[in-house]
């Protein structure tokens, strides 16, 4: 394991932030009190009357306040004054009290705070230099506590962590590789640019989320987030687009996910002698086929299909220590994961360590220092597209094995391995009252290593007696952000906060690949042993982006609320001249249940708005005009293009409006509601040259794009039951989104830069077009340009039916528009659903979205005497999914019912060996066999884009609380908490999709290509046991 | 106070803002790529000259084996182990959509090697400056033949293979209007002419007149085709070879070859001849085997085995085809049998124009000429149908080329 030297990037920093530093010490000092009072008391949950450790009475605006010790008991001083003490906790309602202190007086002040059924008292990062209660926030913020969630059910990945549980975001397995590749689905999709995935920080160290794809198994990558422990995680919160997370500046236009993880806890007060928390977690679980394939989906050869389907066992051990004093916390986590996958050669092992530390050495003073490592190995399957595949080699033709031999299959060996260090130190600083100053560096330092063997004697296609393939990737990336917040109080009602930040970001990435063929032995995996060198290669890159922001918010009466910002980013990637960009931020919100014409039963209700921009950088090398690299053959080494850029390419600007309500009914009913509608402009657009020109090394980017994209969330969560033994929790979301592809630029003829397609020519990136000659811009264009496409929309030829000879006998496809069906079409041709190019006669319509217009879920958690049992469903509707997998099926004669439509049309010999005629040409049941045998033709991608609605029961447990049991039990009196929980992952689906699994996509989770199901692994079902302990 | 605050922070960050754009910049440069600037300097000439040749290398081997596929000479069958592509399958019964993305690679690579020769020429005439020494001008020369030499050639492919419309040969250059065969084929002419004052040997000479006259038989003047195969490759010459590594493999190994079997070759090529040698192809599972046997072709056994791109028996049979126009059987045959002696071949008796298809079929086996010569001498045009024991029919499709991609016809607004 390599840490990277600081060197360079601190070097330009301290260039960089000179002046701030100097600010720092000039602002360093700090009056001391004198004549002090003392504020002390307790703090109790007002429901049960226990009391409540680690919570905090603090005097807003100032640096003073303390936490609670293990009887609930705190204490800190103030100078004589009028103050205004708030005593929160998670989850609990914040409480405030007006009290004055005089000198010397000791003043005893408790608390009593009421559960936040709702959650809307959480106090909730808003921006990168805001956090606010969600009852104050202007903008839609959600969370998800993590480790009650991790508790009972045992996440394989962050993703499987969140999905389902935040309001505008979904997260998509690629596949059912464990340890795979997930996409991210943030609202409308932002803009057009990058990878479309949010920011996702730790503990203030941005990481790195790339899915790492160096070996090459049909289309699957391992995801950089599968390193990361779920248990690791107290909380996470997501800002969900420009509007929340401009600050966060370029790249966070698809929004900021923000991962806190546990801190020290002082001990347990079972006993009250204990400050040490020992808790331990135990799992076992299985990995299993959640759907079997039958002759609908895999013809002749199901049996074979289904036996490569084996359980993956899942074992699971975590040991946390945590524990501290007023003055110091830590917490402490080791944890042990082995899985295997549901077919052979897809495993994870994990084993991470985590030391988080937390000091207060002055009541002005708060540091602390997180560190995260992880050894984690997963092996892949061959799969996707791919002969080497399980499934290509099960599916395809009416036998088994027909490109590969099993057991040549089965011998593949393709893993990788990582070594991870995420780390950061941090300081809060507090020198005058009502002024703070931060600081975070961290780093994400990941190594990967792939390893991918060929043993020999296999054949394998394409492969000279096995091969070994060996690539590294070095990705160390180092964030840093400081900032400065003062708050001001010109009035009693009115308080204004001013804060200043920078934000910077440095990655260094560096790859190597080195393969050989014709290996010796099966027993040596030495690449030095290879006979038959393939090839190697190298790349480097560094890229770097620092911003400037600044923020001034008000607060006016505990009513309105309100701030604007600005950020001005630099980023090393913006062409020659490293030009800057400016994103602004405006937001608002306004309590209403403050004014007394609204009824007393709203305890909250909010109305907030917020306006942001932000957006994605250029890719590394986009800024410059033509990079040459060398390409060697069998002339030698010779220079041939590599890429070619655009000098004047500048970021995407992502602009977002956000307006919602956040209403609290009773203290029992949430329900958070936010339109939103986002625009992105100068897009960078990777315009393809006709290849005439010779450059066809790659697209030029060109800032000629827009996307507009809009849509609804609402969640709803309520608690219609609860008291001290037994509740009820039930939530409810519901998101709907929608974009449109804008403008894609023109050429210096005025007519339309041609739409984007991924590599199967099926998903499109297509702007309104010219419905009566697609040809045409809009300054041609006799009437008005369409509407565009949604990102990534399914577009090809549409199937027809069958074609007829003169005598009534089928004689192929009738696909395409042409003059002699135009007129079916007229409608779909006028509104651009669908396009004739009057020139090719090529023809293309519409044919569905590869994500869904509708989704959410719903979640219930019920507790009841020491049972606590929880649900989670969740659902899609207006999803498509190209089924490939059939349509290579049909090519290769196992897709069952096209060979039915064939016995029926043409005849076939019975197992008596008899004659069976087929149907009479040029009758009814003739042409409509014909047509639904037309209608299975491989020769069109349409005949396979399936609608893939679904709703899937995706998490089920129930937890049984061992504390009673224990407390009744002589000799476990140390015993603080036990439990034994059951859970299960993916356990019911119901889908309209003719595949199995309607999630998955054969290229991985970042490619244009999308909802295509191409011989991919389906998402196994998961069951757990877990029992947890702690002492 | 909070003055003095806002007034320090804003006096920090305006003055940070300089330091901004020293730290985005100060940024370590990449490792495996320069700018293209970088290379206009005499050093970097063998660097250029060297991709000007990987680009033919790129070309030619894919642009053979498609148009073998095409031809009646190379076939797709899904019954065939490892036979996968539809693409390919496509293009084998001619029924070749624009957006076909094997065309796409061979159009791509031909266009690529057409820019990098072009280039060349281009940073030889306006760009490079060469020293007065031998070594400037030995850099210049190569400069100059290289470029003009592989940018006829080039136009050569475009002419050959590619076409707007099924039957209609051409292509445009730089976006430019179609340009018709007969054009393109001026313009390679004209080019490799030029490339003869820079040439290095008489060997690279007669290269270049190998071309020009494979170029006039194509365009049906045998005459000059003649005179110019005269002077062209001789008895004893090497081939010019397409060149390949293990890092750039031949396509014909990697796509039909012992690796990977996606285009076979027809079984007529399995009669023993020296000059087609092939072995048995793998059968897919099932009844794939009794439907066989499939045959792929044996000359290209390994990965970096070299393709010959013109050779002197061509130039014997691009006589051999002159003297049989001017009724000289005894003159063909002489010319014809030169060529089979050098395979160890007995002296045919007699030769007429379907000897002379069956000489050219076997001669230039695997080197993507055979769809031109059904072409010009009018043959059928038939494909094997996949999964029978051998059926032949009549091609389903009406390509004779491979079409100009979509890329180039959503593109390029002059088409």
């Amino acid at each position: 394991m390599r840490i990277p030297t600081l060197r360079g990037t601190g070097a330009s920093l301290l260039r960089s932030l000179g002046l701030f530093g100097m600010l720092a010490v000039l602002l360093a000092a700090s009056p001391a009190l004198a004549q002090s009072a003392t504020v002390s008391g307790q703090i109790i949950d007002a429901e049960t009357g226990d009391a409540l450790i680690g919570a905090t009475v603090t005097v807003p605006g100032t640096n003073r306040g303390a936490a609670t010790d293990l009887d609930g008991n705190y204490s800190f001083a103030l100078a004589p004054g009028a103050y205004t003490l708030r005593a929160s906790f998670i989850g609990y309602e914040a409480e405030e009290i007006q009290v004055t202190l005089s000198a010397g007086q000791t003043l005893v002040q408790n608390f009593g705070l009421a559960p936040d059924l709702t959650g809307l008292e959480t106090v909730v990062v808003t921006g990168a230099l805001s956090s606010r209660s969600r009852s104050r926030s202007e903008v839609a913020v959600s969370s998800v506590d993590a480790a009650a969630l991790t508790e009972t059910t045992p996440y394989q990945d962050v993703a499987q962590l969140l999905n389902g549980k935040i309001a505008g975001v979904s997260v998509q397995p690629a596949s059912g590789n464990v340890g795979g590749g997930v996409r991210f689905n943030v609202r409308a999709g932002g803009g057009l640019n990058g990878s479309g995935q949010p920011l996702i920080f730790i503990d203030g160290v941005r990481v790195n989320t790339s899915e790492v794809d160096g070996l090459g198994a049909g289309g699957q990558g391992v995801g950089a987030l599968s390193d990361i422990n779920p248990d690791d995680i107290a909380n996470v919160e997501v800002l969900k687009g420009p509007a929340a997370a401009a600050l966060y500046g370029t790249d966070a236009s698809n929004g900021v996910v923000l991962i806190t993880t546990q801190k020290g806890t002082i001990g347990s007060s079972t006993n009250g002698e204990q400050p040490l928390r020992i808790d331990y977690q135990g799992v076992a679980g299985a990995n299993t086929q959640q759907f079997e394939y039958d002759e609908l989906t895999a013809g002749a050869t199901a049996a074979n299909a289904n036996a490569i389907f084996e359980d993956g066992e899942i074992q699971q051990h975590t040991l946390s220590l945590s524990g501290g004093s007023n003055t110091v916390r830590y917490f402490t986590q080791f944890d042990t994961r082995s899985e295997d996958g549901i077919v052979f050669g897809n495993y994870q092992d994990r084993r991470s360590m985590r030391a988080n530390f937390e000091a207060f050495p002055l009541t002005t003073l708060q540091i602390g220092a997180n560190a995260a490592y992880s050894f984690n190995t997963v092996g892949q399957p061959q799969n996707d597209n791919n002969v080497l595949g399980y499934l290509g080699n099960t599916l395809l033709f009416p036998f088994p094995y027909a490109f590969t031999d099993s057991a040549a299959v089965r011998a593949i060996d393709t893993r990788y391995r990582s070594n991870r260090f995420i780390g950061s130190v941090n300081a809060r600083y507090a020198p005058l009252q009502n002024l703070s100053l931060s600081a975070n560096v961290g780093i994400d330092a990941l190594d990967n290593r792939g390893d991918q063997t060929f043993p020999p004697n296999f054949a394998y296609s394409g492969t000279n007696n096995g091969n070994r393939l060996v690539y590294t990737r070095e990705n160390d990336q180092v964030s840093f952000q400081l900032d400065g917040r003062y708050r001001f109080e010109p009035t009693d009602a009115f308080t204004t906060t001013t804060a200043v930040g920078v934000q910077g970001f440095d990655q260094r990435i560096r790859t190597f690949t080195f393969s050989v063929q014709d290996l010796p032995s099966r027993f040596l995996q030495d690449t030095g042993t290879g006979a038959d060198f393939q090839g190697s290669g190298e790349f480097f890159g560094n890229v770097r982006q620092i911003g400037l922001l600044a923020e001034q918010s008000f607060d006016y009466d505990d009513t309105f609320f309100g701030a604007i910002g600005v950020r001005n980013d630099y980023a090393s990637t913006l062409g020659t001249e490293a030009p800057s960009i400016v994103y602004p931020t405006a937001r608002a919100a306004v309590r209403l249940d403050q004014f007394d014409a609204v009824p007393g039963l709203f305890s909250i209700l909010k109305l907030r708005a917020a306006y942001g921009e932000s957006g994605q950088l250029p890719g590394t090398f986009d800024g410059i005009p033509l990079l040459y690299a060398a390409e060697v053959g069998g002339d030698g080494s010779g220079a041939v293009p590599l890429s070619i850029g655009n000098e004047e390419v500048e970021p995407e600007r992502v602009g977002e409006f956000e307006t919602g309500l956040d209403i609290e009914f009773a203290d029992r009913l949430g329900v958070e509601l936010t339109y939103y509608r986002q625009q992105a402009r100068q897009s960078i657009f990777d315009v393809e040259q006709a290849p005439s020109t010779g450059l066809v090394a790659s697209n030029i980017p060109f800032n000629v794009g827009r996307i507009d994209g809009q849509g609804v969330e609402l969640a709803i969560n309520a608690t219609p039951y609860a008291t001290r033994t037994a509740s009820v929790d039930l939530g409810a979301i519901v998101n709907y989104q929608t974009n449109e592809v804008k403008e894609l630029g023109f050429d210096e003829l005025g007519n339309p830069n041609p739409p984007l397609f991924d590599g199967f020519d099926l998903n499109v990136i297509r702007p309104g077009i010219c419905p009566s000659d697609p040809t045409l811009g809009p300054d041609n264009c006799p009437t008005d340009l369409t509407d565009g496409l949604p990102r990534a929309a399914f577009y090809t030829t549409p199937v027809n039916g069958a074609l007829f000879d003169d005598a009534g006998n089928y004689a192929g496809v009738d696909a395409g528009i042409r003059p002699d069906n135009i007129a079916d079409f007229q409608d779909r041709l006028d509104s651009g659903e669908c396009e004739l190019n009057p020139d090719t006669g090529e023809s293309r319509c519409f044919m569905g979205i590869p994500y869904p217009e509708f989704n959410g879920s719903f979640n219930a958690n019920v507790r009841v005497g020491g049972f606590t049992f929880y649900a989670l469903a969740d659902w899609a509707t207006g999803l498509s999914v190209f089924n490939n997998t059939d349509l290579f099926r049909s090519d290769f004669g196992n897709y069952q019912q096209r060979n039915d439509l064939a016995d029926q049309l043409f005849g076939y010999t019975d197992e008596d060996g008899n004659e069976v005629p087929g149907l009479t040409p040029g009758t009814d049941e003739y042409r409509e066999v014909a047509d639904a045998y037309a209608r299975t033709s491989g020769a069109y991608d349409a005949n396979f884009i399936r609608e893939a609605d679904y709703i899937k029961l995706r998490e089920i447990s129930v937890k049984y609380n061992l504390a009673g049991l224990i407390a009744r039990t002589p000799g476990l009196e140390r015993v603080r908490s036990a439990s034994l929980s059951f859970a299960a992952r993916n356990v019911w689906q119901s889908s309209k999709y003719d595949g199995l699994d309607p999630e998955v996509n054969f290229a991985g989770g970042r490619s244009l290509s999308r909802g295509q199901d191409f011989l991919t692994l389906q998402n196994p079902r998961v069951y757990y046991v877990t029992l947890q302990l702690g002492i | 106070m909070r003055i003095a605050f806002t007034f320090t922070l804003g006096l920090a960050l305006v003055g940070s803002l300089a330091a901004c754009d020293t730290f985005v910049e100060d940024v370590d440069i990449p490792i495996d790529r320069v700018v293209s600037d970088s290379l206009d300097e005499q050093g970097s000439v063998v660097f250029l000259a060297t991709g000007v040749k990987e680009g033919f290398n790129d070309a030619y081997d894919v642009t053979a084996l498609l148009s073998d596929l095409l031809s009646d000479a190379g076939q797709f069958n899904n019954c065939v182990s490892g036979s996968t592509f539809p693409t390919y399958g496509d293009i084998d019964r001619g029924e070749i959509r624009p957006d076909n993305n094997s065309v796409d690679g061979a159009y791509n690579a031909i266009s690529e090697y057409r820019f990098l020769a072009d280039d060349l020429l281009r940073r030889a005439d306006e760009t490079i400056t060469f020293s007065d020494d031998a070594e400037g001008e030995e850099a210049e020369r190569l400069a100059r033949y290289t470029a003009l030499f592989h940018g006829g050639v080039a136009r050569y492919f475009l002419a050959t293979y590619m076409a707007l419309n099924p039957t209609e040969g051409g292509a445009p250059i730089n976006r430019s209007a179609f340009i018709p065969s007969s054009e393109l084929y001026a313009e390679a002419i004209d080019l490799l002419d030029q490339s003869k004052a820079f040439a290095a040997s008489d060997y690279d000479e007669r290269v270049v007149n190998s071309v020009i006259a494979r170029i006039y038989l194509f365009q049906g003047d045998l005459d000059q085709a003649a005179d110019f195969a005269a002077d062209g490759l001789m008895e004893g010459d090497a081939p010019y070879f397409g060149r390949y590594a293990s890092t750039s493999q031949n396509e014909w190994h990697a796509q039909g070859g012992i690796g990977r079997t996606q285009v076979t070759v027809n079984a007529r090529f399995a009669d023993g001849d020296p000059r087609t040698p092939v072995a048995a192809a793998g059968a897919a599972s099932g009844g794939c085997a009794a439907l066989g046997p499939y045959y792929r072709q044996a000359l290209y056994e390994s990965a970096d085995a070299a393709i010959p791109f013109i050779t002197w028996q061509e130039m014997a049979l691009i006589r051999a085809e002159a003297a049989l126009e001017d009724d000289d059987e005894e003159g063909a045959l002489g010319f014809a049998n030169a060529a089979r002696a050098s395979y160890g071949l007995d002296d045919l008796d007699a030769f007429d124009q379907a000897t002379l298809i069956s000489e050219r079929d076997k001669t230039l086996f695997t080197q993507g000429l055979r769809l031109i010569d059904q072409r010009r001498f009018g043959l059928d045009f038939t494909y094997v149908i996949p999964q029978t024991d051998g059926t032949v029919a009549p091609l389903p499709g009406a390509w004779r080329y491979l079409p100009l991609t979509q890329s180039e016809r959503n593109a390029n607004t002059n088409l």
